[in-house]
């Protein structure tokens, strides 16, 4: 049996996926859909808190609230398992502390705004995250990822990829580590746009990078000792971000 | 890895019974689609409406089934969600594909439901704007 990503804190009554169940996976991601919006309503589940933080130092974090963090394994399925718990704890408000925070600021007095997150910015969300941590289970821990080691404490251990999300009122910051071989040149791929224009001669692949670049802001790779650190913002509007000069 | 495939004239429609098309089931897809397509019928239109999410590892499968076919046969698309729309949109391949609003020829009864949700969905263009 695979172990399923482990949440570091979960919240009173949040479900569980059967750990065996490939399909929770999808109904979890598809649920929600067919709304305009995805709850990240302001609800009184008890905020994430992050219990450690290895790129901190060891120092545990001054504020958790509004921040998840999860762990998975390296492979395929494990990454489906870890976006069916990102998606399940939004939708449970996990994040929803630090967005009504955030929104609130510059209206004293207001009622604070119900935040939404409209349907097309989870969409995003979801697709940056696979494909950032598809990437890492294909080329940092290779075609044949290792057994899933068990977690040791502060440190990505081999074969696990380290997730952490924190909900600021218009944008997701996202930080994923893994212990995984370095990128090449120590540098994350430019993601260009492919030329489709030879139809004959279409790329079947190539357009990971692509995507995750169009859809975030301040992406920043780090190669720090024994393990990748990369981080991006995902903007939560409507509509993605403007198409950057060249792409 | 599950497809249904029906036979109506020169067009084989196939239809995507699976929530996600990512990298976990690119490779399975991409094989059940080349078995598929070998009955040789010119057009093959493939149903995405109970696709919720494709990621870039399903879009080169779905680019290499194209190939697959050879150029004297055309694969298309139909009923795509908005997510997966997108991916389609911001790669440009919506400019090599053609893709239908709803599922064309005979409406499988299964489908009646998916239809109309995927044509109010589609290609916004005012993501790109």
């Amino acid at each position: 049996m695979k172990p399923e990503p482990v949440l570091a804190k979960r919240p009173a009554g949040a479900p569980r996926h059967p750990p065996d169940d490939p399909a929770a996976a999808g109904r979890a991601g598809a649920a929600g859909r067919g709304h305009g919006t995805t709850a990240l309503q302001a609800s009184r589940a008890p905020a994430l808190q992050a219990p450690h933080c290895p790129d901190a130092g060891g120092r545990v974090p001054q504020t958790c609230s509004g921040t998840l963090r999860i762990t998975l394994p390296a492979t395929e399925t494990g990454v489906r398992r870890g976006l069916a718990q990102v998606f399940a704890a939004l939708r449970q408000g996990v994040l929803a502390g630090a967005v009504a925070r955030d929104a609130a600021q510059g209206q004293a007095g207001a009622a604070e705004p119900v935040p939404q997150v409209p349907q097309s910015a989870c969409d995003r969300i979801e697709l940056v995250l696979a494909e950032a941590l598809n990437n890492i289970v294909e080329h940092a821990f290779g075609p044949e990822p290792p057994a899933p080691a068990t977690e040791s404490r502060g440190v990505t251990a081999p074969g696990l990829i380290a997730l952490d999300l924190s909900a600021g009122a218009a944008q997701l910051h996202c930080t994923i580590r893994d212990a995984g071989r370095p990128m090449p040149d120590g540098q994350a791929p430019a993601g260009r746009p492919q030329d489709i224009d030879a139809a004959a001669d279409l790329p079947e692949g190539g357009f990971g990078w692509f995507l995750i670049r169009r859809l975030t802001l301040d992406l920043c790779y780090v190669r720090e000792p024994g393990c990748n650190r990369l981080s991006f913002v995902i903007p939560l509007s409507a509509e993605d971000p403007p198409r950057p000069h060249g792409l | 890895m599950e497809l249904a495939a029906e036979r109506h004239g020169d067009m084989l429609l196939v239809r995507v019974a699976e929530p996600r098309i990512d990298a976990a089931i690119a490779i399975q897809f991409k094989e059940a689609m080349r078995e598929l397509v070998a009955d040789g019928a010119p057009r093959v239109v493939l149903d995405l409406a109970p696709v919720g999410f494709l990621d870039s590892s399903g879009l080169g499968a779905v680019v290499a089934v194209r190939k697959s076919i050879g150029p004297d046969r055309r694969l298309e698309l139909a009923a795509l969600t908005p997510a997966v729309a997108r991916v389609f949109r911001l790669t440009r391949m919506d400019s090599i594909f053609t893709i239908h609003p709803a599922t064309p020829g005979p409406e499988p009864t299964a489908n009646r439901q998916a239809a109309p949700a995927a044509e109010a969905s589609l290609p916004d263009g005012a993501d790109e704007a």
